[in-house]
């Protein structure tokens, strides 16, 4: 099976994943893309849910991959391996979404004229597709912060901890920002149909 | 309560979700793995000379070490003058400790020094130093499960809580000491359900506490007798009492209509509690405060939203924080107020608090003013006095929590 064949079904079940991360430590370039192959979905759709974009998922993903290989040698435990990747994966994410926010001012302006000119009415938001798509007009308006804890928790389905563990904050930050960006997500959504 | 505090819209989980998920072809594309690969084979390891693959960029790298280490020479003639004109300050009671990634670090407020103090492999989570200064306790992996105390200057380290039959899990809170240095209270999972550790420092055994259902953030009375903890159930997250072998557990916000986000200081005199909660039907976060013996509740701001109070040591002074919002963000920023909730007034902008130094003439503050370093501070509760204990040119949300200065924060 070629290592670089996407369409390949992952062998995980006949290597130890450990002995994949020392090897991809020691300089093994086949282990490293293995166990992104592996990954390589699961990777893909949390960057997709926080940055809600075909280029920027993969961008983020392939910027990732290549941070975690080359700082892969200071990686201490290799059981932590996923954790570390996920995590990595996070910050990227979010280090895209500040540099977008921050280049994109006029498109921002463009966006809420779009914005007004789309605004789904009250009566309109009653159909389950249009509040949909009026909450994902709401959810490109949040923070990165605030996308990428509300994207964790609804979109990845990812508990307290988990999301304590991925961002490395105690699980009552964690709640206490989750809760305040939902609060942001219903004001935004409140503005677009005012 | 302002208008900006009030839940605009009401939304349903599964709204949300519905909305958000990402549809079942959202995979990665094709292609993906094999653009990796191609990457890493033309992305040699980082070198002696990150980001500066190339001979003429390693000269202009080597005189930026050059000027670096002038420049940290004149920062040392500055700091050596500055300690000299810093000789009478408080200390703040004792270092605070600060874990960055797996090593352990103490900021000596006399010296303006930052020792390192132990590096562990496994990472470094939930430190607390002990309310005296004298140990310092944190967990560490693999898990991370391992409860570990030693000395404040390293020596010592020891694992504590052997002795438990089922693990227990750190849960991500803050873990707390005992104000006679005797205990250590921590939020841990036992078998899926998040409990009270409690560890006895002398003997290093371990007591799992709690109901049976949900304990975690938990607070010390000041006699080490009880503990205070957030109970949470499928209708109600309140703040409850018990004593220190898990006996008498007794709800104190029951009649509450809020969901509180779990006890943060337990006034020295024993009376009360302080605490946030998010009131259910305006749907805003305030300050209160909770009379332990009668259950008795007093809501101590009224205002925009305000959260995580730290009650100072002489109990006359709370650090809060406060969010207002200016149309487009939400602003974040620490107040500080009489511990009836009186005067409040602004003490740090584009901040958040990390409590009281020990001996109470500190608020511990992260300042994060975009475009600057974000900036560890110790700051007098009148604003009188700034000291800056760390600048990092970057720090990535949430920034600076792994610190502790000996006494419970929220």
């Amino acid at each position: 099976m070629s290592l670089l064949d996407p369409t390949a079904q992952p062998i995980a079940g006949h290597l130890d994943e450990s002995s994949l991360v020392r090897g991809a430590q020691a300089g093994d370039e086949s282990a490293f893309t293995l166990l992104i192959h592996q990954r390589q979905h699961q990777l893909y759709r949390m960057a997709w849910s926080i940055l809600r974009n075909d280029a920027d998922a993969l961008d983020a993903t392939q910027d990732t991959c290549i941070k975690v290989w080359r700082e892969l040698p200071q990686l201490r435990d290799p059981n932590r391996f996923d954790a570390w990747l996920m995590r990595t994966l996070v910050n990227r994410c979010r280090d895209m979404l500040r540099a977008r926010k921050r280049s994109t001012v006029r498109e921002i302006r463009m966006a809420d004229d779009s914005v007004e000119a789309a605004r789904p009415s009250n009566r309109a938001l009653a159909d389950d597709l249009a509040e949909a798509d009026a909450i994902r007009q709401a959810f490109d308006q949040l923070s990165a912060d605030d996308r990428t804890y509300i994207a964790l928790h609804y979109a990845e389905d990812r508990s307290i901890a988990e999301i304590a563990a991925l961002v490395g904050a105690p699980e009552g930050t964690v709640k206490w920002r989750l809760s305040r960006a939902r609060l942001s997500l219903e004001r935004q959504l409140a503005r677009q149909t005012r | 309560m302002s208008s900006n505090d009030v839940r605009p819209f009401m939304l349903s989980d599964e709204a949300i979700r519905r909305a958000l998920r990402p549809a079942a072809d959202v995979v990665a594309p094709v292609g993906l793995v094999g653009r990796v690969a191609r990457a890493i084979a033309t992305n040699p390891r980082q070198s002696r000379w990150p980001h500066m693959p190339q001979a003429r960029s390693r000269t202009f790298y080597l005189l930026g070490q050059l000027l670096l280490v002038l420049a940290l020479l004149l920062a040392l003639i500055i700091g050596a003058i500055i300690v000299g004109s810093l000789r009478e300050r408080p200390t703040g009671g004792g270092p605070v400790f600060v874990a960055q990634g797996n090593e352990l670090s103490a900021i000596d407020l006399q010296t303006n020094r930052l020792t390192p103090i132990v590096v562990e492999a496994d990472g470094i989570f939930g430190v607390a130093r002990s309310t005296s200064g004298e140990y310092v306790s944190f967990w560490t992996g693999p898990g991370p499960n391992n409860l570990v105390v030693m000395h404040a200057d390293g020596t010592d380290r020891h694992q504590v809580a052997r002795n438990l039959e089922a693990q227990a899990t750190y849960a991500g809170g803050i873990d707390v000491w005992s104000s006679d240095d005797r205990f250590i209270a921590s939020g841990v999972w036992v078998n899926g359900v998040q409990r009270i550790l409690v560890v006895d420092v002398s003997s290093g055994e371990g007591l799992v506490i709690g109901p049976g259902d949900s304990a975690d953030s938990p607070i010390w009375s000041p006699d080490s007798d009880w503990v205070a903890f957030a109970h949470e159930t499928a209708a109600q997250r309140t703040i409850a009492v018990m004593r220190r072998d898990g006996s008498q557990i007794r709800d104190v916000t029951a009649g509450l209509d809020a969901h509180v986000s779990g006890p943060d200081n337990w006034s020295s005199d024993g009376t009360w509690i302080y605490f946030d909660a998010r009131h259910q039907a305006l749907q805003t976060s305030s300050v209160y405060r909770v009379d332990v013996q009668t259950a008795r509740v007093e809501q101590l701001t009224h205002g925009p939203a305000a959260a995580a109070p730290a009650l100072s040591p002489d109990d006359r002074t709370i650090a809060f924080i406060q969010f207002t919002f200016d149309g487009n963000d939400t602003l974040q920023a620490v107040f500080v107020m009489g511990a009836d909730g009186s005067g409040p007034h602004l003490l740090a902008d584009r901040a958040d608090t990390r409590g009281w130094s020990s001996d109470g003439h500190y608020v511990l503050v992260v300042e994060k003013v975009l475009g600057q370093p974000v900036e560890l501070l110790a700051i007098t509760p009148d604003g009188a006095e700034r000291r800056v204990l760390l600048s990092l040119d970057s720090c990535p949300d949430p920034c600076l929590t792994n610190i502790s200065w000996g006494w419970p924060r929220p």
